[in-house]
């Protein structure tokens, strides 16, 4: 899973010249936008078909590979 | 979504019958001298319309979003007092379902209880001079102090400020790219530092007061703010997925009736010896009027689905409120318009209705500003293409 999503920021919003480290801020770098974040929800929810609770959106859950996936690890789980 | 199940056809009913029976009283009055109805809002109150979203441990009723929807268009098929409908909403979407979503339990007791029985209003303070349907271009400060925070800085458009207690507030407290820069405060009426400007007058939604906010070192403590520093911005889209989504659910169950209206008109009245039914020019109108209220409903079905089923619904909410306050503008045009002469008398109401659904193409995003958002959207989608940065569109 955290490849897929590794692999989809790179693609989606490094213009496919490599890809994040686990621990590389997205958000608070402004590799992802607002746009972006609505982009990459959508993926989220349709790749993995989760629905992830608004109580777990944050900024600090949203701006790495690592943490992004374990809130859709967890959304898978409840 | 195809249609209410029965009860929701109940709830419909009811919001309607008590609109007309309770929020309609001198409503042309009212309009004309910008009075707002504060029986109204504690009609609505007693009701449940202001608990509607609310658990009922604070209060409220913890609706299902289909029986809101349905009480929604109800009221909006009920109500000729749009203006009052609109502060309603301005408090739901832009108030209650933020605290709601984010707020702490302990701010949810300080703050729902009070703002689900009618004795508070909410107000939802984002818009500023320089940012409107761009709104992490704000520029209000929240700056951090050992206990909390300091606010600075000027919010206009804010339905409901004049008679609001509970401000949503959203304030940039970093540096970096707006996105994670934001948080957002619930801050009280009174706060030293937080005045609020005598109502501006507007075109149309007369009776919801509005205003400009100012914050000159206002002192909030750290129990202000809503949720994670720097996380304002994904609050505040959320916020407007939601306000998108349903603040036009109103306007639905006000099609349904104008609609009503315009093809009672039209199958009574004869003009010149010609009954207007048999002119296509005019039928063709209702029909038009049809297709546009039943488009716009549909896309709203879609995105309270989606809200439902606890996923995104970013681009469906822009799409039902574009079509939604398109079609309130073009129906209202069109209403007058069969009316004839009568229907640009002030008596008739038809012109309240058009001067009221013409700030809805402006509030909540304006149409172009939606409409390149979602275009946006569909063409990093269609090209796979990275994420544009800069304009921040909420």
């Amino acid at each position: 899973m955290k490849e897929q999503i590794r692999e989809h920021i790179g693609a989606a919003f490094m213009g496919g010249k490599g890809a994040p480290s686990d621990a590389q801020p997205l958000f608070t770098s402004g590799i992802i936008d607002s746009l972006g974040f609505i982009r990459l929800m959508s993926f989220l929810e349709k790749t993995f078909e989760v629905s992830i609770d608004v109580s777990q959106i944050t900024i600090e859950n949203f701006d790495t590979v690592e943490r992004i996936a374990r809130v859709v690890e967890a959304s898978r789980r409840t | 979504m195809r249609g209410h199940e029965a009860e929701h056809d109940e709830l419909k009913r009811a919001a309607a019958a008590f609109a007309a029976r309770t929020l309609n009283d001198d409503v042309a009055r009212r309009d004309r001298e910008e009075d707002v109805s504060l029986p109204g809002w504690k009609a609505c109150a007693e009701f449940g319309l202001q608990g509607m979203l609310v658990a009922p441990e604070y209060g409220g009723a913890g609706m299902d979003l289909r029986a809101v929807v349905a009480t929604l268009e109800g009221l909006g098929y009920g109500c000729r007092d749009r203006g009052l409908v609109s502060s309603l909403n301005a408090h739901l979407w832009g108030c209650v379902q933020t605290l709601n979503d984010f707020g702490s339990a302990g701010q949810k007791v300080e703050l729902l209880p009070g703002l689900v029985d009618g004795r508070w209003i909410g107000a939802n303070a984002m818009t500023e001079p320089e940012s409107g349907s761009d709104a992490l271009a704000l520029r209000t400060r929240a700056r951090r102090t050992d206990d909390g925070y300091v606010l600075d800085g000027r919010k206009c458009f804010v339905t409901n400020a004049p008679a609001a207690e509970v401000f949503i507030v959203y304030a940039r407290t970093g540096d970096g790219p707006a996105f994670s820069s934001l948080s957002c405060f619930a801050v009280r009426a009174g706060t030293p530092g937080l005045s609020v400007a005598p109502p501006a007058s507007k075109m149309g939604l007369r009776t919801s007061p509005m205003s400009d906010v100012f914050f000159s070192e206002c002192r909030v403590p750290s129990s202000a703010r809503l949720g994670a520093e720097g996380s304002g911005a994904m609050m505040l889209m959320s916020t407007m997925e939601w306000e998108r989504s349903l603040v036009l659910a109103v306007a639905v169950g006000g099609m349904e009736y104008q609609l009503e209206q315009c093809a009672e008109q039209v199958a009574r009245r004869v003009a010149g010896n010609h009954p207007l039914r048999q002119r296509q020019a005019v039928t063709q109108k209702l029909a038009e009027m049809k297709l546009r209220l039943e488009a716009g409903r549909g896309l709203l079905y879609r995105a309270v689905e989606l809200k439902r089923a606890g996923k995104s619904a970013f681009m469906e909410s822009m799409l039902a409120k574009i079509a939604l306050s398109e079609a309130g503008v073009a129906n209202a045009r069109d209403a007058m318009q069969i009316h004839g002469g009568y229907g640009y008398m002030s008596e008739a109401g038809l012109e309240r209705e058009l001067r009221d659904a013409l700030g809805s193409t402006i509030h909540s995003g304006a149409t172009e500003v939606l409409k390149d958002a979602v275009a946006m959207l569909l063409l990093a989608g269609s090209a796979g293409l990275a994420g544009r940065k800069g304009g921040g569109t909420a």
